[in-house]
């Protein structure tokens, strides 16, 4: 039945503690392990893609395919087609980069004949017919590169059968419309070569003269541009001639004899060298009469001041807390006082004006986070001056600040626990800092006096349940905001006199049961080694055996009873490392005392070992055994 | 020892071992704080100003510059609803962060068009290991992407009715919609870039929402700069980040701690202490006391022996 209990009871946990199995996860799977995620390539899905960049070239959305194939650069792929792929992505890009500038040196070839500006049309119909042939040829190696990236998806099993099929079949699809694509451009380029032959022979040609004086000017200052129109070898009157200088746009109208001159301010754009060009554009009815012109291109030099900004290496900075940056702003002497700003991160700390050498005071807001932030300087450009900058990274950091407490190493309740301490730090002693105490939510504040100084004490009234070993918080925390808080803990051990008497109580009574246990044990080992022995027992102490009560004892006391008698008799004590079977065997007996006392040897050795519960009846029987086993002895007869 | 006690003492036995063990026993259940495991939230939940919530009620007053993560597996109740509504007004930034939980319910009440799609999310070539952990790799600046170029999501879905200039982060050009569950894409299934992580003003605070709760559990942390993420949203919650945990389904060891958790708050009381005091002084009387009885017992058998 215990077992049966044992088995119950096990199986009552096992069903219990499926508790503690899983259980807590949504209905549907939002995720898996990462860790344990398996790998899975399917290459169908490249060649799919790659057709739809191919796809958007050939319906010229070039910029599409181009942000299609960056983000395909940055495809996760397995490392043995990382070349063929990167080798891929670029002779797309190259294609479509190739395409766009065919139809775009198209447009503007087109442009250009609408203005009559033969010569630059028949240049860019020049360069889109090199490039046509280039198309051509790149268009062919992706086409061999498809083999080659499908072998090797083939080679690393990333294709599926049907998969394969499909992909081929979406990049045969872009490759068709990709030639149909160069054949419309061959065909415009031809359509628009043929409108300049035609345009050639029937407008008269025109030329336009430029001339620049000085070459070479400051910024903001006045430069010359004198020219002529002509057309078959004399001047045109009263026609517009455009001119563009870096990236404004001039216009002046030619004079009787085509001559032309503009008095130009040269912008402030502080670039070494401008770009100078006229252009005359035929219109109205000089549209169907003369071809367009355009000047050579001249340079202007232009001059200014280069402004040097030099930063002493700044140290760290904290937050709130000024610091100054010192410098020059060049070049020295130049008597002219320059704007200087000052940006963290962005944010405009101080601007001032500074000539030479500087120093400037800033102050990074309080709230800046530790770590590296931008500082940038920027000389704003003024008249002659050219503007400039520089940015570099700066740690930003709070001063760590220290202190040393004394605390109490116990505290006997109630008491008052007083803390006492110094906080500092490199940067010095922290000002009317908040020192905060707290101890199992008991709380006290306090602020730190001259040179960091501070003393606080919580009252800690007496509790029934606080006691034991307790950490105290001791929290720092200074107005500074270039001062990092801090935090102390300290472990005082608090005693309770309350819980002093229950342990005392809870010892006394464990020892007393203790003490009791021992003593029983002791009666128990006195009893086995007397029963052992064969002596019998002091008259004043009764044989007790093992404290064994009921049959199991009334068992042993015959039995005990009838071993003094046969050892009487047969002059053989029981030897303490004797068996009462082997002292059976061993004890010269007569049949008629050896039967009943080995009858009462077995059932004294029952009541000693078995674990079953004698019966009354056992007990009787023994007791029976006992006196015939006594009365036989005391009868004399011999053995 | 009669049968029915020593059946009584087995059990007592078990049940306090069962008890022992479900208070030590780790749990394991998907976005818990508690949970140390890959699918729980304890990484998170360790970052400076995090506290997790077990009932919205214990949202602070003031929610300014706090930051609120719902991750709704369980629908919300109109209270849970009000509450939300009095977060947002006063100011406190709501991220909820869902996949195929109750996300939609939350946009429904505050009126907003975006609507989480509850379809896979699965991206062939902008993945970790496969499909299902998709790479996001396209951001718009923001303080909560600042630092951040790539996240990994697992099993995410995405957003639809969204405001374009609202959206912080996108798939790829390649992610699909898995709308059979096949794992593969069909001609008919919609291809990326779709919104995964967007945010917008609302009342007086934000509104974030994220199309997947994964991206947040400790197996994720160190992929992509998805820990970079989650300082992000930690460091511009400077008056606290709260990660709800009661739209969480609870598992049977997290009642059991539960249960637990309310007698060990009835012991910390001052009633409870007292009792686990008494207890011993209880007991050790009692135990003296059968002792002495069972040698009265003895004693009389002996004298009955004699």
């Amino acid at each position: 039945m215990k077992k049966l209990a044992i088995i119950l009871a096990l199986a009552l946990l096992l069903s219990l503690s499926g508790c503690l199995n899983g259980g807590g996860q949504v209905a549907t799977s939002p995720h898996e392990d990462p860790s344990q995620a398996s790998e899975r390539f399917d290459g169908f899905d490249l060649l799919r893609f790659y057709g739809d960049a191919l796809g958007l070239i050939a319906v010229s959305s070039y910029e599409d395919a181009r942000a299609l194939l960056a983000e395909l650069k940055e495809a996760s792929l397995p490392e043995e087609l990382r070349y063929i792929s990167d080798r891929y992505d670029d002779l797309c890009r190259e294609l479509s980069d190739t395409l766009d500038r065919v139809e775009t040196l198209l447009a503007e070839a087109a442009g250009l004949l609408d203005q009559n500006r033969l010569d630059e049309a028949e240049q860019k119909l020049s360069q889109a017919f090199s490039l046509i042939d280039d198309a051509g040829l790149v268009l062919n190696e992706i086409q061999t590169a498809t083999d080659v990236l499908i072998e090797n998806l083939g080679a690393l099993g990333g294709l599926a059968g049907g998969s394969l099929d499909a992909a081929l079949a979406r990049l045969e699809e872009a490759f068709g419309r990709l030639g149909s694509l160069l054949d419309r451009l061959a065909e415009l380029r031809q359509q628009l070569a043929i409108g300049l032959e035609r345009a050639a022979a029937q407008l008269k040609a025109t030329e336009l003269e430029l001339e620049l004086a000085p070459a070479s000017a400051f910024v903001g200052e006045n430069v010359t541009l004198a020219g002529r129109l002509n057309a078959e070898g004399s001047g045109l009157e009263g026609r517009e001639v455009v001119i563009y200088l870096g990236g404004q746009r001039h216009s002046v109208t030619t004079t009787a004899d085509g001559s032309f001159i503009l008095s130009i301010n040269l912008p402030y754009e502080y670039e070494p060298l401008i770009t100078v060009q006229a252009i005359f554009v035929p219109y109205g009815a000089d549209a169907t009469v003369y071809a367009g012109a355009s000047s050579p291109s001249l340079q202007v030099s232009v001059l200014f001041y280069e402004t040097e900004l030099v930063l002493a290496p700044p140290p760290p900075l904290h937050p709130g807390l000024p610091l100054t940056l010192s410098g020059r702003v060049g070049p020295e002497g130049a008597g002219v006082a320059r704007q200087l700003k000052i940006w963290l991160d962005g944010e405009l700390l101080t601007a001032t004006m500074a000539d030479g050498d500087f120093a400037v005071e800033i102050k990074p807001p309080p709230s800046t986070t530790d770590g590296v932030h931008a500082l940038e300087l920027e000389v704003t450009p003024s008249g002659r001056n050219k503007g400039t900058s520089l940015s570099l990274d700066v740690e930003v950091s709070r001063f760590a600040l220290n202190a040393d407490v004394e605390t109490p190493a116990l505290i006997v309740l109630p008491q008052s626990l007083r803390v006492e301490g110094q906080a500092y730090s490199a940067e010095g002693f922290p000002d009317s800092a908040e020192v905060t105490l707290s101890l199992r939510g008991y709380t006290s504040t306090g602020v730190t006096a001259d040179f960091g100084q501070f003393g606080a004490a919580i009252k800690v009234p007496f509790e029934p349940f606080l006691f034991g070993p307790r950490e105290l918080e001791i929290v720092i925390t200074p107005g500074e905001p270039w001062l990092e808080p801090l935090k102390v803990v300290r472990r005082v051990l608090v005693i309770n006199p309350l819980h002093l008497g229950l342990m005392a109580a809870a010892i006394l009574s464990a020892g007393l049961l203790g003490y009791r246990r021992r003593r029983t044990a002791v009666a128990i080992a006195t009893d086995t080694a007397t029963l052992q022995s064969g002596w019998p027992p002091p008259a004043s102490a009764p044989l007790r055996l093992y404290d064994a009560g009921g049959a199991a004892g009334q068992v042993l006391a015959a039995y005990t009873e009838a071993q003094a008698a046969v050892a009487g008799r047969s002059g053989l004590a029981i030897k303490p490392q004797q068996t009462l079977s082997e002292y059976l065997a061993a004890a010269p007996l007569p049949p008629s005392l050896k039967l009943p006392f080995a009858a009462l040897t077995s059932l004294a050795e029952a009541a000693m070992y078995s674990g079953r519960q004698l019966r009354e009846e056992a007990a009787m029987m023994a007791e029976e055994l006992a006196v015939g086993i006594v009365k036989e002895v005391k009868s004399g007869v011999s053995p | 020892m009669s049968l029915l006690r020593y059946a009584l003492a087995v059990a007592l036995v078990g049940v306090i071992s069962l008890a022992v063990m479900a208070w030590l026993w780790p749990i394991n259940d998907d976005f818990r704080s508690q949970n140390p495991a890959w699918n729980g939230t304890g990484q998170l939940s360790e970052l400076p100003g995090v506290e997790p919530l077990e009932k919205l009620a214990d949202l602070p007053a003031e929610t300014a510059g706090t930051t609120f993560i719902v991750v709704p597996y369980l629908a919300f109740g109109p209270d849970e609803l009000a509450a939300l509504d009095g977060f947002l007004e006063a100011g406190g930034t709501l991220i909820v962060a869902n996949d195929y939980g109750y996300g939609n319910q939350i946009l429904e009440h505050l009126g907003v068009p975006g609507r989480f799609s509850g379809e896979a999310l699965l991206d062939p070539l902008h993945r970790y290991k496969n499909d299902w952990l998709p790479l996001i790799t396209r951001y718009e600046g923001d303080a909560l992407t600042q630092g951040v170029a790539s996240l990994v999501l697992n099993h995410a879905t995405t957003l639809e009715g969204v405001a374009a200039a609202d959206v912080l982060a996108w798939s790829s050009s390649f992610s699909f919609l898995d709308l059979d569950g096949n794992g593969e894409w069909n001609e008919a299934e919609p291809q990326g870039p779709f919104p995964v992580i967007t945010s917008q003003p609302l009342a007086q605070g934000r509104l974030v929402l994220v199309a997947d709760p994964s991206l947040f559990i400790n197996g994720m942390e160190e992929l992509g700069d998805n820990l970079a993420f989650a300082y992000n949203i930690a460091s511009n919650a400077p008056g606290g980040l709260f990660i709800d945990q009661s739209h969480l389904p609870p598992s049977s060891l997290h009642k059991a701690k539960d249960v637990l958790e309310v007698f060990r708050n009835a012991a910390v009381t001052p009633a409870g202490r007292l009792g686990l005091v008494l207890l011993p002084l209880l007991i050790i009387p009692l135990l003296l006391w059968a002792g002495k009885k069972d040698s009265r017992s003895n004693g009389r058998g002996d004298r009955d022996d004699s």
